[in-house]
């Protein structure tokens, strides 16, 4: 029986020959993966699905250009790049890679339906780095290993591991215990008052 | 949430940084709390269907046919046709300006990937390019500008400085950990014996070519206004230099340097601004945070596919090129740093690819006792080829010259070559063990008429055997070529053949293609 790492090198290779179903196979293994790491960056359905989208559409147009190494990390990178892309031309001025630089005004997170949740921490996000943020994204929210957040991101794993210790050490500082103690006692008091 | 996943994630981060441990209570509630905060996305097998079918309508759908209207109104393929339309005028110039002046080409740039092999290395008769006795030395050869590959503080600060330690009385300064301050080496062979029977053996010179294509870019936009000046008042212009800059973040500047015949990146300096930096004072912590360790180097492999990658990317071939070689020369400096917790690593790493020469594929070395060919940097906090030099096309003319063979001069040239660093007595003199020498090419410049030669020489290079000492070459070069021999001899400016390089990037024999 052929393992899965063989069946995709298949799947691939067929899409590459142009085998539109092959290419079909290939985006039902990743778009799960693909659709959430878009949605965690942009907190907006709308347009994580239109960018899910063109990161597919764009890994068939190019798909000839993978050659080896993590077809993964490759479909990642476009998405990535695509969600910059986006931000920047949102922004033009601002060095914007992700919804987490936004300010807090701004529309997108009053159409975000877990607000309140995405508030708590959306302050100390926006401390860190885009680097930074992604690599706790992947990690937590996506649980891929450092390995292969490194394959994405274009770093090593020495870096991953050193970026990723001085996000949540930075964290800590911005989200204290008390937070967590107290918090959810003055939500519950804000919600009888009104 | 399972507790065994949250335990593995707690585990995970005391090991990259114990001392978050302490902090247990705080960290399993910051972990708990972002793993909850996770947002919903919603994505199910309904959305996953939806966009299933609209990408693959896509694929299914042919392309647009052209539309003429919005082709002229839209800006993007104005710039295109603009370009197109210059491209258009500049071919018509050349081919014009060739085919009226039948200007004969040898190997200007854009011709050099063109011809065939049999004719990228000329044969010409015995002697060709007349007597080498007046080949530069070391001391005064003027090695022209071929790209610089810019080095870091931090890099030049790598090389071992090898000074005088003393007080302003001029006695010496023990305990220090500078280079004693009277200190001798003395070579001496230790291989086996060896026999050379050549008597004669090839130079080759690399041919350059006559200008044609900067000729012809200088005709081309010498009509254009440039801040009012008329070119056209100045006779037989032609181009030297030509840079293009990608004008995006990182990106690099593409130059042509037409009076040498070859080409060379750079940083686009003003799109590599690494965060922080300009703010950042030594010692503050954003200092710290951009420092790499150890851990974070990444290895030899990783490196090497890099440059691999960039140039198969830009389609620069490697063919008469050497496997690469990473320099690692900054470890033996952090072997000896007396406090390794504070050691600054370097901000780029190099790796050479060594030319290789002839049908045995001989591999070329400077005289600075480096491995000539191309030379890659990489930068550590991009992780991207910042500069790469020595990129010419391959032409060369080869001659044949008569050869030393006299094995017991050369090993006595060898054991001669030594640097005094002291100029007067010597108090310690180490004695350092010679190999059995190799032959290998030697890149040597002739300098006349305000003109540098470049020409490629046999030599012999003798191997340090054993441990490598800090304050000796690694090895040493001596020419094969009997007037080269005799004269740098007889001036006794063999002594100062023996590269004074302690770089790293002798260690490992290059494997060939």
């Amino acid at each position: 029986m052929e393992n899965t790492d063989e069946q995709l090198k298949k799947m691939i290779n067929l899409a590459q020959a142009g085998d539109s179903q092959a290419f079909a196979s290939v985006y039902d293994l990743y778009i799960g993966k693909i659709y959430n790491f878009i949605f965690y960056k942009t907190l907006h359905q709308p347009l994580a699905e239109d960018l899910t989208s063109q990161t597919f559409l764009k890994a068939w147009k190019n798909i000839k250009q993978f050659q080896s190494g993590s077809f993964s990390a490759w479909l990642y990178s476009i998405a990535r790049n695509l969600v910059i892309d986006h931000f920047r031309a949102q922004k033009e001025f601002l060095n914007i890679d992700d919804c987490w630089d936004l300010q807090a005004s701004d529309d997108i997170f009053k159409e975000v339906d877990d607000r309140l949740k995405i508030e708590k921490i959306k302050t100390a996000f926006s401390q860190l780095n885009s680097k930074e943020r992604e690599i706790l994204i992947l990690r937590f929210w996506q649980d891929l290993s450092f390995k292969e957040i490194a394959l994405i991101l274009q770093k090593n794993e020495g870096a991953v591991k050193m970026s990723f210790g001085r996000a949540v050490n930075a964290l800590k500082k911005e989200m204290p215990l008390e937070l967590f103690i107290l918090a959810p006692l003055i939500l519950n008091l804000w919600k009888k008052i009104n | 949430m399972e507790k065994n996943q949250l335990d593995f994630l707690l585990e995970e981060l005391y090991e990259i940084d114990p001392g978050l441990r302490e902090h247990g209570d705080n960290l399993r509630q910051l972990v708990l709390e972002l793993l909850k905060t996770k947002p919903d996305t919603k994505f199910n097998q309904e959305l996953a269907a939806r966009l299933r079918q609209k990408i693959l309508e896509k694929i299914s759908t042919p392309e647009k046919a052209f539309d003429f209207s919005s082709f002229l109104v839209s800006r993007r393929w104005q710039v295109v046709f603009g370009i197109f339309i210059v491209c258009i005028f500049s071919v018509m110039t050349v081919v014009t300006l060739h085919f009226s002046k039948n200007i004969p080409v040898k190997s200007d740039l854009y011709l050099a990937n063109k011809i065939n092999d049999s004719q990228k290395v000329v044969r010409l008769e015995k002697g060709a390019f007349g007597s080498l006795g007046k080949l530069n030395t070391p001391d005064n050869f003027q090695e022209p500008e071929l790209g610089r590959v810019a080095q870091t503080p931090l890099a030049r600060s790598l090389t071992p400085v090898v000074s005088m330690a003393e007080d302003f009385s001029g006695n010496p300064v023990t305990g220090s950990e500078l280079m004693p301050i009277y200190y001798g080496v003395q070579y001496v062979y230790g291989g086996e014996k060896f026999e050379l029977s050549d008597r004669t053996g090839l130079v080759f010179r690399r041919v350059k070519g006559d200008g044609f294509l900067a000729k012809s870019l200088a005709e081309s936009l010498k009509n254009a206004n440039f801040e009012g000046v008329d070119l056209n008042t100045f006779k037989n212009l032609t181009i030297t230099n030509l840079s293009f800059v990608e004008n995006i973040d990182s990106g690099l500047m593409i130059n042509f340097d037409f009076n040498n015949d070859n080409f060379y990146f750079s940083e686009n300096w003003e799109k590599w601004q690494v965060a922080n930096r300009t703010s950042c004072s030594a010692g503050l912590d954003c200092a710290e945070t951009a420092r790499l360790n150890l851990k974070e180097f990444p290895e030899d492999n990783f490196l090497i596919e890099k440059a691999n990658t960039f140039f198969s990317t830009h389609g620069i071939s490697l063919e008469h090129y050497g496997q690469p070689i990473v320099d690692n020369s900054w470890r033996s400096s952090l072997t000896t740093s007396s406090n390794q917790d504070d050691f600054i690593f370097p901000e780029y790493s190099s790796l050479v690819f060594p030319l290789l020469i002839g049908d045995q594929k001989e591999v070329v070395y400077e005289q600075g006792g480096s491995y000539a060919g191309i030379k890659v940097l990489i930068n550590l906090s991009k992780n991207i080829v910042s500069n790469v030099s020595g990129l010419s096309p391959y032409r060369y003319e080869s001659s044949e010259y008569d050869l030393i063979n006299d094995s017991e001069r050369l090993i006595s040239a060898a054991e001669n070559s030594h640097r005094s660093q002291g100029y007067y007595r010597q108090e310690k003199v180490n004695q350092v063990i010679l190999d059995t020498p190799r032959k290998v090419y030697l890149q040597t410049w002739f300098y006349e008429n305000n003109k540098n030669e470049e020409l490629l020489i046999p030599a012999l290079l003798f191997p340090v055997k054993g441990e490598k000492s800090f304050y000796s070459s690694q090895q040493i070069i001596v020419p094969l070529v009997r007037e080269v021999f005799e004269n740098w001899n007889n001036n006794g400016q063999l002594r100062q053949v023996s590269p004074a390089s302690s770089g790293g990037v002798m260690e490992t024999m290059p494997s060939y293609r």
